[in-house]
């Protein structure tokens, strides 16, 4: 077992570092560093979104989720495909036809530079530090418990491999292992959803029979997670709205060259998510089918080892050489998984610091271009040692809700500034600075209040999820600041980015 | 297809389109997009699509939490064997994202980006760029 696995995890890490250093070559300019010189195709770009986007806790955590408490971890499995509707509908297109390589190039665009970017790029790195940590610890804990490294050496590990991905590869490196690490999930996905399925005969009806019979049928009916529906609903608002803010995905619209090429490659990616946690519902019930909730929590509480543990049995079991393969293969998938998102966001978090603060704020956007290729992977650097820190400071915290934060903050601070700045003329600079400012301030206050760090009766928030309440905040805020601060300037300017962003005219050579 | 193609490199992408015309022409230009027909058609189509879309999509997506937190009853209700309203609803939400996303594709292809065409063509022909 141990053979197979290393073997595997040290194909992963060779792969990705021949990527990287195939990149390293193609990768001279900012626009390459940033966004992968901008010419990607529609599948590309579709396949790098899923990889970006689909982490080891949907891997992993939602089977867990379905395994131990049914039909609640499915429930939650539904926003994150939903989400993609608020990305197409309203802020790909746009975003690729106005803006360079971040969310604030869009804000920038006629609103004044420097207090855009500067609260832009706050909420940018509390979103991307908050869900690096997010996925560091969970990374740490996950590769502990899948190949026995102890978590301080898995957390230095992956921090070291994103921080030579990014640095070295930038984007191109970034995007083509989110494309091996979502072929090689979806492979994953597919083989042992099929397995399953092979043990019924592919009788969905007998299927789910077995599972009613074996837990009782409440075990297919909501209730057992989600108590409160005001925090379901609040929950779900915060991710199909908060995908659209998630500067790690945004990124990704600046790395193809037209809003068509956009538009296709989030089609792309929707239904690689969509069949996905599809099919995880067959994995996290199958593993309810098959095996025992005592037997999955032995291993991790939380549920996590449902998968592998999965793959094991309908490898043949453990012990045998079929089994020690599956679930060494969908070890090796989590690996990549977790290596692909902390890649994304490291990215997103050194594109903030670096070209929105740095570049543009602090020297006027008067940088020579290799100074700008310097700062950014210097800010990689920095940005990827101070996820290395904070992951092992957080070492045996719950940080299941930081993941739920970074969405609050995504949807409350960025969402209303990006489509009030494209869409409404009266917006402007202090719309947006008390916009953002508002969002992030009350996400993360009502999170601290919460029951996420107090007993519930003493809890000053009663949501373990701020979304609800801080996403209108977010967007009254913006409009109200907007119009107590008129500005003729960012109104004259506005035809001109209107017209841009629902057209390319001006975006396109 | 010609729009495909690799767009160079560096910050010409993002470069002012009418660098070299006054910034009184370039703001009339834009200006003179903005209000021809051609570009609020496309806008009215746009929104005719799009905002009943959108509404839709969360309005169907909200149901589902709505539903299944405060009428559990009726959403437990057996529908195949053991398959209850709550699965099939839950399970129905990702079929109508994606009709959602392959209808809006085909609008945009077939109708939006013919009217851009249009736009650009119109406009490019008579601007210095």
């Amino acid at each position: 077992m141990k053979l197979i696995t290393y073997g595997l995890f040290g194909l992963i890490v060779a792969i990705t570092l021949g990527i990287t250093y195939w990149a390293a070559r193609r990768t001279n300019s900012t626009s390459e560093f940033y966004a992968a010189g901008g010419n990607l195709n529609g599948v590309q770009n579709g396949f790098a979104i899923a990889g970006d986007y689909m982490s080891a806790a949907s891997f992993l955590g939602i089977a867990g989720l379905i395994a131990l408490n049914g039909y609640d971890g499915f429930l939650y499995s539904v926003g994150w495909l939903v989400a993609y509707i608020s990305v197409l509908l309203i802020v790909a297109e746009p975003l690729r036809n106005s803006g360079k390589y971040t969310m604030a190039d869009v804000l920038a665009y006629r609103l004044k530079p420097k207090p855009v970017r500067t609260a832009a790029a706050l909420s940018t790195l509390t979103i991307s530090t908050v869900y690096l940590i997010a996925q560091m610890v969970g990374a740490g804990s996950l590769i502990q418990l899948l190949m026995g490294i102890p978590y301080e050496w898995a957390i230095i590990i992956v921090g070291t491999m994103m921080v030579l991905y990014v640095a070295f590869g930038g984007m191109l490196a970034t995007t083509w292992v989110q494309i091996v690490k979502a072929g090689l999930l979806m492979t994953g996905a597919t083989m042992m959803g099929i397995m399953v399925m092979w043990k019924f005969n592919f009788n969905v009806v007998d299927f789910f029979q077995v599972i009613s019979n074996k837990y009782g049928q409440d075990f297919l009916e909501p209730g057992k997670l989600y108590k409160n529906p005001i925090e379901t609903i609040s929950l779900g608002l915060a991710l199909v709205l908060g995908t659209a803010g998630m500067p790690h995905i945004l990124m990704r619209f600046y790395t193809v060259p037209t809003a068509k090429v956009a538009r296709q490659s989030v089609i792309w990616a929707m239904v690689l998510i969509g069949a996905f946690y599809i099919l995880t519902t067959f994995l996290g019930f199958g593993a309810a089918a098959f095996m025992t909730p005592e037997f999955i929590k032995s291993f991790d509480k939380g549920g996590n080892m449902a998968a592998p543990l999965l793959a094991q049995f309908l490898g043949g079991g453990a012990g045998t050489v079929g089994g020690e393969a599956m679930l060494s293969f969908i070890v090796a998938v989590a690996f990549a998984t977790i290596l692909a998102v902390v890649a994304g966001l490291t990215l997103a978090a050194s594109s903030a610091f670096a070209h929105d603060f740095y570049v543009n704020v602090l020297k006027g956007g008067r940088v020579d271009e290799a100074s700008q290729l310097k700062v950014a992977r210097m800010a990689t650097f920095g940005v990827g040692a101070a996820a290395i820190a904070l992951g092992l400071l957080s070492k045996g915290q719950n940080v299941a809700h930081l993941v739920a934060l970074a969405f609050a903050v995504a949807s409350a601070a960025n969402v209303p500034v990006v489509v009030f700045s494209v869409f409404w003329k009266k917006f402007n600079t202090a719309g947006a600075v008390t916009g953002i400012i508002v969002g992030l301030v009350s996400s993360i206050g009502l999170v601290a209040v919460s029951p996420n760090y107090f007993p519930p009766e003493q809890a000053l928030f009663p949501l373990k999820n701020p979304g609800i309440v801080s996403i209108p905040l977010g967007f009254l805020a913006a409009y109200v600041g907007a119009l107590l601060f008129p500005d003729k300037e960012a109104e004259s300017k506005f035809d001109e980015l209107y017209v841009r962003a629902n057209t390319g005219i001006g975006a396109e050579n | 297809m010609s729009e495909t193609k690799a767009v160079p490199v560096g910050d010409a992408r993002w470069a002012h389109p009418t660098k070299a015309q006054g910034p009184n022409e370039m703001e009339s230009q834009w200006k003179e997009i903005s209000e021809s027909p051609e570009f609020k058609g496309l806008m009215s189509a746009k929104a005719k699509f799009l905002i009943p879309a959108i509404l839709f999509s969360f309005a169907y997506y909200f149901m589902l939490p709505i539903s299944v937190g405060y009428f559990p009853q009726i959403m437990n209700k057996k529908i195949i064997g053991p398959i209850n309203l709550a699965y099939l609803f839950a399970l129905s939400q990702f079929f109508v994202a994606w009709a959602v996303a392959f209808v809006y594709a085909h609008v945009a292809g077939n109708h939006f980006d013919v009217t851009v065409d249009a736009i650009k063509a119109k406009y490019r022909g008579r601007s210095a760029r």
